[in-house]
């Protein structure tokens, strides 16, 4: 009904998104109709999956019709009795009640059978967008931002449900329970079958008409809303200045003159908007008002072209009037849950760039590797372009030794992260070869070579959770003793130990409670909890104070001895012990030192 | 605005932290409200009594064909402008409906939105700094609008359905008293007593489903922060998993929910609950038809 470029941005048969609330899935910016194309596309894909719930919950919801249309037939015969013959017929009144308790239950297997559809896609989709997420894993950010992916997977993908569990069924049912109701009519009263035939087509044809002039209204009370929105961020970040300028009473002039525009504007697209259920409105009410004069017209023998006779006798004409209501009602219901087309069309447009990202991540191999001790790492003339951009590594030519200690040192964008995550197999390189132990990186399959790695980062990652269920991560069995030693190589067991709690204390979101070198030191912890070999760290200590990172990088350097060590690194405090210095610069090699045992300058 | 300092404002974020009384949201609206609730009872009252009506015009029709006198004397043309009057009521009370109360709503939003600028124009400059701009935008933009759906679809459908059972339950007592006194205990258990049972247990589902989905966000957001670590200790996939027993148990608090709504009966089954019992005491025809 709705010209689908403008779906996703407003929807006019939901007063609520038409009056300026943005339902959760909708999308404010504009989507070009190729993204829409897409989108759509992808959504029948979708929705292909679960084909057969879909028929059989419409099914479900045509045989609740057909129930219907019995219950109507009975109620239609019983009271007809009762007005012609005086006789209450107790046989149809305990018939009638065999369809009303039928009725609710086809309907709510209707809705069971939608919902488990809804259930099933929800589920897919979701492990789906995660695996993509989970895959791309630090590259994720060239997706969209943390905040965006998790309303991507949470609120986008519930946005479509309405739109599998009671758009799509009641679809097929707007098309079923108009043809069975007319078929039911149509041996009583061809006459009304036909009025009802003709007046179906013209509801969708006069919703159309006003529903494009509401989406017309609608884009204007659309920049209404943007320029509120806008003058309200405004008047907020400068309100403090406001206050100190006495310009309060002015600003809130300002204020209310715009919410005034907004409500008029508003009140202008509903006008339009509501006109489209109003004409359902008068179609359902002219064609019970038509039929019930032509069948009383009828029974009193008035109907000019069948005068003296009766065309539809009173149980017939009782049944056709309680049907007609039900036939507009299953339209109504399709245009009631228009909106949910919309919903799933703006989240299905804005999961696009992640599902896209799909094909572009980097899935690695199926071998398996296990390392006998300290693994060497091969760089054979490695470039590495993310996603067709500019190459941020050039012909890196990089031998790693078993046991051999490596620092990347460079200025800020100089390649050293890039490489870390080549290695950590988050990407292949574009040209060249990763080989470690020998082994081509992208042949192994990448959960079990990451699970071989202890990672330290920047600002060590936490959980909400208890420090003993953060340390554990790689190994939760592991007993108290493991867990001590541990903390104790660290330098982390003395102020664990002085904890009223100890290792079950609570450690809030990103590590709250502890200070940043507590952090590194427990993140340290957790590292040698893992007992790997190969161990990759990207500047350790950066966000600490001098004294606390140096001392952490000597930690570093104590507990990583026989290992085989790749660190990024702005500073070299601390790192005294690094085997291997590699100088990166523009993404290229500039230099390599190698130290024996002496100190790095 | 002039208020009085005895009495806090309610439309004060600053001082009515808890939220704004139901009835503040309603009575704020003023005539528009009232007239919202008038028109829609009109025309939903009007849909019914087409149906009625036109039951009636073709069955006292039918009964009428049966003898040439009653024949004669039908009049039907007052019969068939009543009900093409009807129709036209029945379209233009409940288009009349949806502006009205629209109208009263988007006043009242317009007047909130005012009322929380006025609020965080008098907090200190403390507490201001303590709300980022995105958690003020929220407060004025979405937060506000939330608001609209008490008054809209909250108290005026239940307003209409108490107000309509009433004629309906009039129009029993003038038939019959024992039928009325079955519907009303119907109605009673429909708008007194199942609310009361239900909604205690909608409400513990509903915080549920709050708590959960605020617990669900908080895990997926740490996940995707922390999914380096997660990736090389192995342990993504037992998140994973924690993440969609999360999602398992909101959806079983959702399809629970979703049930209890199928306790409400529709009101055509309370409705009719009279005619089985008019069959079981009267043998179906009840004293008033005999």
């Amino acid at each position: 009904m709705i010209p689908p470029a403008y779906e996703k941005t407003l929807d006019i048969s939901d007063p609520a998104v038409v009056s300026g609330r943005q339902k959760k899935g909708t999308v404010t910016r504009h989507s070009t109709p190729d993204q829409e194309k897409q989108a759509g596309t992808w959504l029948k894909g979708q929705v292909g999956q679960v084909t057969s719930l879909l028929w059989l919950s419409a099914g479900a919801g045509a045989t609740a019709s057909v129930c219907m249309v019995v219950q109507c037939y009975f109620l239609a015969h019983l009271l007809a009795g009762l007005a012609m013959e005086n006789r209450f017929d107790r046989h149809l009144l305990w018939l009638l009640a065999l369809p009303f308790l039928l009725r609710p239950c086809f309907l709510a297997i209707k809705e069971l059978l939608g919902t488990n559809a809804g259930r099933v896609l929800r589920r897919r989709l979701r492990k789906s967008l995660l695996e993509t997420i989970a895959a791309a894993g630090p590259h994720r950010s060239r997706i969209a931002g943390d905040g965006s992916l998790s309303a991507m997977v949470l609120e986008q993908v519930d946005a479509m449900d309405d739109y599998f569990v009671r758009y799509l069924p009641h679809k097929i049912l707007a098309v079923a329970t108009p043809v069975i109701i007319v078929t039911a009519v149509l041996p009583h009263s061809p006459m009304v079958a036909g009025l009802l035939t003709l007046t179906a087509p013209l509801i969708p044809f006069f919703m159309y008409l006003v529903g494009n002039e509401a989406v017309r209204a609608g884009r204007r009370q659309f920049r209404a809303l943007s320029m509120l929105a806008d003058r309200i961020r405004t008047m907020l970040q400068g309100l403090p200045v406001l206050r100190q300028l006495d310009a309060v009473p002015p600003a809130r002039q300002t204020l209310a003159a715009a919410s005034d525009r907004l409500r008029i504007k508003t009140l202008k697209v509903l006008r339009m908007a509501f006109l489209s259920s109003a004409v359902l409105e008068l179609f359902a009410s002219l064609g019970i008002a038509v039929a019930a004069v032509y069948l009383g017209m009828g029974l009193l023998g008035y109907v000019p072209w069948a005068r003296g006779t009766i065309p539809v006798p009173l149980s017939s004409a009782l049944f056709i009037l309680l049907l007609i209501p039900e036939f507009y009602m299953a339209l109504r219901r399709l245009g009631a849950d228009y909106h949910s087309r919309a919903q799933a069309m703006a989240a299905a447009v804005s999961l696009m760039p992640l599902i896209h990202a799909r094909s572009r991540v980097f899935s690695g191999g199926t071998g398996i590797w296990v390392p006998a001790g300290p693994p060497g790492i091969q760089m054979k003339q490695v470039s590495w372009r993310p996603s067709g951009r500019n190459r941020v590594l050039h012909d890196i030519d990089l031998d790693i030794a078993p046991g051999e200690r490596v620092g990347l040192v460079g200025p800020s964008g100089s390649g050293k992260t890039s490489l870390l995550h080549l290695i950590l197999g988050f990407d292949r390189p574009s040209e060249g070869q990763l080989l470690v132990d020998g082994k081509p990186l992208d042949s192994l399959n990448p959960d079990r070579f990451r699970q071989q790695i202890a990672w330290l980062g920047q600002r060590p990652e936490w959980f909400s959770g208890t420090v003993a269920q953060n340390l554990g991560l790689a190994r939760p069995h592991a007993g108290k003793d493991a867990f001590r030693q541990a903390l104790e190589a660290a330098g982390a067991w003395a102020f664990i130990e002085a904890l009223p709690d100890g290792m079950h204390t609570p450690l809030g979101e990103g590590g709250r409670g502890f200070s940043g070198g507590q952090r590194q030191r427990l993140a340290l912890a957790r590292a040698l909890l893992q007992d790997a070999w190969l161990w990759i760290l990207d500047e350790p200590g950066a966000h600490l104070d001098p004294e606390t990172a140096v001392a952490v990088r000597h930690h570093v350097g104590q507990v990583t001895r026989g290992k085989t060590l790749v660190l990024a690194a702005h500073h070299l405090e601390g790192l005294e012990w690094l085997d291997t210095l590699v100088r990166l610069d523009n993404g290229r090699i500039t230099g390599i030192e190698r130290f024996c045992h002496g100190p790095v300058s | 605005m002039a208020r009085s300092p005895e009495k806090p404002d309610r439309t004060d974020p600053g001082q009515f932290q808890p939220g704004l009384s139901l009835g503040f949201l309603f009575f704020r609206q003023g005539a528009m409200g009232y007239l919202g609730l008038g028109l829609g009872a009109v025309g939903l009252g009007s849909a019914i009594l087409l149906l009625a009506v036109s039951g009636w015009f073709i069955t006292a029709a039918g009964v009428a064909g049966l003898s040439p006198a009653a024949l004669y004397a039908f009049n039907y043309l007052r019969p068939a402008a009543l009900i093409r009057t009807l129709a036209i009521c029945r379209t233009l009370a409940l288009y009349g409906e949806r502006i009205v109360s629209h109208d009263g709503i988007l006043r009242l939003l317009q007047h909130l939105r005012l009322a929380v600028f006025d609020g965080l124009s008098r907090m200190t400059r403390y507490r201001l700094g303590g709300l980022g701009s995105g958690d003020l935008m929220q407060r004025m933009l979405a937060d506000i609008d939330l608001l609209d759906q008490w008054p809209l679809r909250g108290l005026a459908p239940w307003v209409w359905a108490v107000s309509l059972s009433t004629v309906f339950a009039g129009f029993l007592f003038w038939i019959s008293a024992p039928l009325f006194c079955v519907f009303l205990v119907v109605m009673l258990l429909i708008f007194v007593l199942l609310p009361v049972t239900v909604s205690s247990l909608a409400m513990d589902l509903a915080r549920f489903q709050t708590g959960k989905a605020g617990e669900r966000r908080q895990f997926l957001t740490e996940t995707l922060a922390g999914l380096i670590t997660l990736r090389t200790t192995g342990a993504l996939d037992s998140r994973l998993n924690t993440l969609k027993e999360m999602d398992h148990a909101l959806e079983t608090s959702r399809w629970r929910l979703h049930g209890l709504r199928h306790c409400f009966p529709d009101s055509d089954w309370a409705c009719l609950v009279p005619g089985p019992v008019d069959d079981a005491l009267f043998g179906g025809r009840c004293r008033a038809f005999r």
